[in-house]
């Protein structure tokens, strides 16, 4: 694991730095980006030759439950469906077609 | 009556009460009388007051804050610990800060240093005009307790390639007893001096210098170096004590009776460098910012936004804790209220205004809790 993690897949981008998990801003005022001889930032780092970790990214979120009013209006389309010989419904291609 | 001044004065050299700032002899100290104007001190937290970060706690590592604003910085073979301290101090101050050798060094090696330096904003050092032909005279005054030798203090640009070097000496009838040192040292005249949200001026103080960290002291160079060779070194003897206070950086050749700042000022002066949400020195489960929404919603997207007061430096490097103080995760706030540490989240900006952060989609969600510091230190 590399001393810095990119949090996009091109640069300039904010990096995270992993001995306390600071999210750094690519900003040039910042010290702990641009720092210098004194106190080196990400940026000094990388002119020594440091290569930082690649942008991993985000598990896609979550779906939503359900509502109660979504579950209640899935249940009654089905009971309509299967009277009309219908097949039924997904719940989750239901709650998009109730969004869209 | 008539005074005997010398004929050759250095700059800033005192005699029958008059001060020799290079060009004529001035009266040292305030003038007589009902009105005595103040200077602005280019120093934040001189009064070393402020420690928003750890408090009173012990460093033993390089490059820690022990007090907003004042950084101390070292490299030897020995061993150390640093701290701000509850001690009055001669200007009225309740605190200092003070650096101990707990293992001593004796033989100082080349790259070798102990220093304590704050750097200032070039917005705030715009005035002296450093870089220019117009540069003004500056005073550094400051209270020291410390074994006896000589020491060095100066000035430094952000680019860290303009240095002055300046001696004073602890005498042995002042080792370790409070004592108050003053040196002037000339404006800069050639160099780069940031004049904007930039570093714009470094002021050190040296406890130990190796070679590669010495120069002549009473000129500038294009260095970065921060003591001369006869720097004592402090790190000799285990137990020595430096203590620092009272710390002022005035325009002129005379400095004025040290005052200590006015603590909700000062503390938001340090704020525009460092913020945090917690008490110093660790993580509180009690406090901690929450962003709820309602139950109804819950499972969408969650977040919410932190004005950021006073406005920072620059766009501030982020830490963010759960609840329990894991770093770079938040805790969700749960339907009826139980809480679940230990949750990435998905979007974190800081501009120097505002903290933003998002969490996505999480299944019965109706809120969610954190804690954060916000660092655009120089």
């Amino acid at each position: 694991m590399a001393d810095y993690q990119l949090t996009a897949s091109e640069e300039p981008c904010a990096v995270i730095r992993d001995s306390d998990k600071a999210c750094i801003p690519p900003d040039m005022a910042n010290r702990d980006y641009n720092g210098d001889a004194m106190q080196p930032g990400y940026i000094q780092w990388k002119e020594a030759g440091g290569v930082p970790d690649a942008y991993v990214e985000p598990p896609p979120p979550e779906p939503a439950p359900p509502t109660t009013e979504q579950q209640i209006l899935y249940d009654h389309e089905n009971r309509v469906r299967a009277l009309e010989g219908e097949p039924p419904l997904d719940l989750d291609e239901f709650v998009k077609q109730l969004s869209g | 009556m008539a005074y005997d001044f010398p004929n050759s004065p250095s700059l800033g050299q005192v005699a029958n009460g008059y001060v020799w700032d290079g060009e004529k002899w001035m009266r040292a100290g305030p003038l007589p009388g009902p009105v005595v104007a103040t200077k602005k001190n280019y120093i934040i937290n001189g009064a070393m007051m402020i420690s928003q970060e750890w408090g009173m706690a012990s460093f033993t590592v390089s490059l820690g804050y022990p007090v907003d604003q004042f950084i101390i910085g070292f490299v030897h073979g020995g061993t150390c610990t640093y701290a701000q301290v509850a001690s009055a101090t001669p200007g009225g101050s309740p605190n200092r800060i003070r650096y101990i050798a707990t293992a001593a060094d004796t033989s100082v090696a080349a790259s070798d240093a102990v220093y304590i330096k704050t750097p200032i904003e070039g917005l705030r050092t715009a005035d002296l005009r450093f870089g220019s032909v117009s540069a003004k005279t500056i005073t550094i005054q400051f209270g020291v307790k410390a074994p006896a030798g000589t020491y060095c203090v100066g000035v430094l640009n952000g680019a860290v390639n303009r240095s002055y070097v300046v001696e004073y000496v602890i005498a042995a009838g002042e080792a370790n007893t409070d004592v108050v040192k003053s040196v002037t040292i000339p404006g800069d005249t050639t160099g780069t001096w940031a004049v904007d949200n930039t570093a714009g001026l470094n002021v050190f103080w040296s406890l130990m210098a190796g070679t590669s960290n010495q120069q002549a002291a009473g000129s500038w160079a294009a260095t970065a170096i921060f003591a001369s060779p006869n720097q004592f070194n402090f790190m000799g003897t285990i137990n020595n004590v430096f203590e620092l206070f009272d710390v002022s950086l005035t325009e002129g050749t005379v400095a004025p009776p040290f005052q200590v700042p006015d603590y909700a000022s000062e503390l938001a002066l340090c704020q525009r460098y460092y913020q945090q949400s917690f008490e110093p020195g660790g993580i509180a489960a009690a406090g901690f910012i929450e962003f709820d929404w309602a139950a109804s919603a819950a499972g969408t997207l969650g977040g919410g936004s932190i004005i950021l007061s006073p406005t920072m430096r620059s766009a501030p490097a982020v830490n963010v804790y759960d609840v329990a103080g894991n770093p770079n995760l938040i805790t969700v706030i749960n339907a009826g209220g139980a809480l679940t540490n230990g949750q990435t989240f998905n979007q974190l900006t800081a501009t120097p205004k505002n903290l933003r952060l998002r969490l996505y989609s999480i299944a019965g969600a109706v809120g969610l809790a954190f804690q954060y510091r916000v660092s655009a230190r120089l």
